[in-house]
């Protein structure tokens, strides 16, 4: 086993005027700094898809900004280990109490530890919202709507595609008619054929998958060697996340980033209106003043920093007159089907989830509300291997033998709208962790609508599979990706904040990030965060020019 | 409601498995697949270096006796030549990266060598046109039989005739160039042998279609590319241009458009170098550039590809000779 020797996860490296140069071994870049006792404009917490998107742009606008991130700022070219076990230092494994009735797990796929969040080892996986869920409830009759409106949202996935380069197709099967992706897309994998050959025999339309690793050269970046490490972090930067997007443009547009720098507490004045952060690094605890804080910590994070920024003047928490902050937690399922192919697959190889079935996302000859895609798969030998241990409880010989067949497997799995639910949701325990902070609890279960959706993925996957010659089919549950929590809306009464990521309880505090989804949609986040937050940014500066903020 | 405290980290795909275990059913995997190829980059492009080598040389040696051609048959048989040569290159390493898998695939390294060594002969002699005669018409049927395999190899994967097939699958245009080459080589030898108005109009005709054609492949791969470097424009508006110009020329003689087709053409010929020089600095943009060649050389621009607008543009200069009035050949 290989370990990568590196001192990122021990001594903040964003420091004394300059960061790491993510493009360039050993190289640097500068970085300007802010004093902690001199208000800046914006104090960001969290620098993934919300944090790292409006660091950039209220930077590249000329406001003052420091972003924190309680994760290590890692270069690429250096840090990534081709080595599962080495790479989970990107996950975020902090104790987290987990129940209800079914429980969810944390880390690989969903929460992040490290400069640029959990892109740094998300899946890549780029697809646009279907329109309609933005009025899930006034047009499909469940959820609730987004206070904002598809086409503008449209607009903004436009500029985020092409900030991150996106490779997808030339022709997208589903949705209105979209402009080019900025780069074009990938090679089909063998197990993204499987994909596309089940689906050709059902007669049902597939895609390749819009993905955020690079077709084609992009400045310092390379296009994409299809070595297959993707979802433990990309060690050629071909993998567009935020910390070889945004971050080095917040960088370079004289935003200041602090790693391994936990934010433990927003703190409130006397009116009641936030003055600045509280954050622990190097040892310390430290306080950085700000006219204005946005919270981007993602659903768990965002609620349990709101929630243990408690004062007088907000007993319940910031941002909680609505009582609903840490609410509404909402997760994909994660169903699957696997079986063995005649055929080579080697599935580890390149991007892994390459072609995409979007049918039940637009489909609405179901029965149930919401809606899945699916995509093809190609977990990384350990992760398969434990996958097997844990599910079927398989060992020693019998375990050799099933890894026989890890080149020879294809596997379907969904990303699946679950209900948002007030019981799902995100509170503060009595335990505290090393620094003292309350650990988050976290309750979750599925309702009967979401395993209606689930029976009827892994039935549909089950015929694909099926279709494309797989056998000795078997099936897994699971989730990923995690959204809501501070729901964005038009009322204070039912959502704590409105479409600009503004407390309605407090002018100067902001969310941006997946807490603020509404309902939740049948595709990966990401890509919604990312177009959301550069709505957001706009906003924002709208705002600070018209001198309502701070 | 109990709580459990985590502090390990997820799995991809945990929680309740059902159905049959693929382990209780199958006890022998599948022998696996050879999809490596299995020469060593560093030998094929020995050998690729070494094939293009001797086939010059025979062709030199073939032309070392017989009469000295006229000018357009030269230019027409170093074109012929240049372009064959592109094609032993590009097929050479294209067709090993898929391993040979299938046998006729051998055919378009082989028969382009061949062309290659006829084309040089036709560009030094007039001796045995028959042969060489016979050695061109094998490469433009070997490359119309290349373009059915193509095709084949494009609808052959779920999607059919899609831009992924178009993108990644065999390339439909390049079997075209043995045609081109094939054809430049007929031409030369009718530059010798027919009224030279007639063969400048054949071979005028054949490169603005040449010309044509490449624009359609050069265009939709850089357009698989996303046109990333700008420099990428260059053929796309140059080569169809020249191709228009080559046409016009060849259609209605003019001096005017003789002298335009000229220029464009020694403009593609430029580009044909200059390409190979970007090609080459797009191989060092590949992940670890040109230290890591073994690779590089396959995933990035094809480097042997540019030197075939430099082969149809001698064809074109060769049609523009024999159509200029008051010239022979």
């Amino acid at each position: 086993m290989s370990a990568v020797v590196s001192d990122a996860e021990t001594r903040p490296r964003a420091a004394e005027g300059r960061a790491p140069d993510v493009f360039r071994p050993g190289g640097w870049v500068p970085m300007r700094r802010y004093s902690e006792n001199e208000p800046v404009d914006f104090a960001i917490v969290g620098t993934g898809c919300g944090g790292s998107v409006l660091a950039a742009r209220l930077a590249e606008a000329g406001h003052s900004v420091v972003a924190f991130d309680a994760g290590a700022f890692y270069r690429p070219l250096e840090d990534f280990a081709s080595d599962e076990r080495e790479q989970e230092k990107l996950y975020w494994l902090d104790e987290r109490i987990s129940g209800g009735a079914d429980p969810l797990e944390f880390g690989s796929n969903n929460s992040g530890k490290a400069v640029g969040g959990t892109t740094v080892h998300f899946q890549m996986v780029a697809l646009r919202w279907r329109p309609e869920w933005f009025k899930a409830r006034s047009l499909l009759g469940y959820g609730h709507d987004w206070p904002v409106d598809w086409r503008e949202m449209w607009h903004y996935y436009d500029l985020a595609e092409d900030a991150m380069k996106i490779a997808g197709p030339v022709r997208y099967p589903w949705g209105p008619p979209r402009g080019r992706y900025p780069y074009r897309e990938h090679e089909l994998s063998a197990s993204a054929l499987v994909l596309a050959r089940g689906c050709e025999a059902l007669g049902t339309a597939w895609a390749p998958t819009p993905t955020a690793s690079l077709s084609a050269p992009r400045g310092l970046a390379h296009p994409c060697v299809y070595r297959g490490f993707c979802k433990i972090g990309c060690a050629t930067n071909a993998k567009q996340s935020m910390l070889v997007t945004f971050v080095p443009r917040a960088l370079a547009a004289g935003a200041e980033i602090r790693d391994l720098a936990m934010v433990g507490r927003i703190e409130t004045g006397r009116d009641g209106r936030v003055t600045g952060v509280r954050y622990h690094r190097s040892g310390a605890w430290r306080l950085q003043k700000a006219r204005a804080v946005i919270v981007a910590g993602y659903s768990i994070e965002t609620p349990r920093l709101l929630l243990h920024s408690a004062c007088p003047a907000h007993p319940d928490g910031l941002a909680n007159s609505s009582g609903l902050v840490g609410t509404n937690l909402m997760v994909h399922s994660n169903h699957a089907v696997w079986g063995v192919m005649e055929e080579e697959i080697r599935w580890y190889k390149g991007p892994p989830s390459l072609a995409v079935c979007e049918r039940w996302n637009y489909d609405d000859d179901k029965d149930f509300d919401g809606g899945y895609a699916f995509m093809s798969q190609g977990p990384l030998p350990t992760d398969f291997a434990t996958a097997l241990v844990s599910n079927e409880g398989v060992f020693g010989h019998r375990l050799r033998r099933w890894m026989g067949h890890y080149n020879h497997m294809a596997g379907l799995k969904i990303v699946g709208e679950t209900q948002a639910r007030d019981e799902n949701r995100v509170e503060l325990s009595e335990e505290t962790d090393a620094l003292g902070l309350p650990v988050p609890k976290v309750t979750f279960g599925y309702c009967d609508n979401d395993r209606r959706l689930f029976t009827h993925a892994q039935r549909f996957m089950r015929a694909v599979l099926d279709a494309a010659g797989g056998r000795d089919l078997y099936e897994t549950a699971d989730t990923a990706h995690l959204m809501g929590g501070c729901r964005m809306g038009v009322d204070p009464a039912s959502s704590v904040v409105n479409a600009d990521g503004r407390s309605w309880d407090i002018d100067n505090l902001f969310v941006c990030d997946g807490s603020l989804f509404p309902t939740g949609g049948g595709v990966n986040p990401s890509l919604t965060i990312v177009a959301n937050s550069l709505r957001i940014a706009e906003r924002i500066k709208a705002l600070a020019r018209r001198g309502e903020i701070g | 409601m109990a709580f459990s405290t985590r502090t390990q980290p997820s799995d991809s795909h945990p929680a309740p498995c059902h159905g049959s275990p693929p382990g209780q059913t199958r006890t022998s995997r599948p022998a696996p697949s050879r999809r490596q190829p299995e020469t060593a980059p560093a030998t094929l492009v020995r050998a690729t270096g070494g094939g293009l080598a001797l086939a010059v040389a025979g062709g030199a040696l073939l032309g070392a006796r017989g009469g000295r051609p006229s000018r357009a048959a030269r230019l027409a048989g170093l074109g012929a030549a240049l372009l064959a040569g592109s094609v032993l290159a590009d097929s050479a390493m294209e067709h090993s990266r898929a391993n040979f898998r299938e046998r006729r695939m051998y055919a378009a390294p082989l028969v382009a060598g061949a062309t290659v060594a006829a084309g040089v002969a036709t560009a030094l002699s007039r001796a045995s046109a028959g042969p060489r005669r016979l050695v061109f018409r094998g490469a433009a049927l070997t490359g119309l039989a290349g373009t059915v395999f193509h095709f084949r190899n494009i609808l052959s994967r779920p999607g059919g005739l899609s831009f992924n097939n178009l993108f990644y699958r065999a390339p439909f245009g390049a079997p075209g160039a043995l045609v081109l080459a094939g054809g430049l080589g007929l031409g030369a030898l009718a530059a010798e042998e027919r009224e030279p108005r007639a063969a400048g109009r054949a071979l005028g005709l054949l490169g603005a279609g040449g010309l044509f054609g490449l624009t359609a492949e050069v265009g939709l791969l850089h357009f698989r590319g996303a046109f990333q470097n700008p420099a990428m424009y260059a053929p796309v508006t140059a080569v169809p241009a020249t191709g228009l110009a080559l046409a016009a020329a060849t259609l209605r003689p003019s001096p005017a458009r003789l002298r335009l087709a000229r220029g464009a053409l020694a403009l593609t010929s430029v580009l044909g170098l200059v390409g190979t020089g970007f090609h080459a600095y797009g191989v060092s943009r590949g992940n670890g550039g040109w230290r890591n060649w073994t690779q590089n050389l396959f995933q990035g621009p094809p480097v042997a590809a540019p030197p075939s607008l430099a082969g149809i543009a001698l064809g074109g200069f060769a049609a523009l000779r024999l159509l200029a009035p008051g010239r022979r050949g």
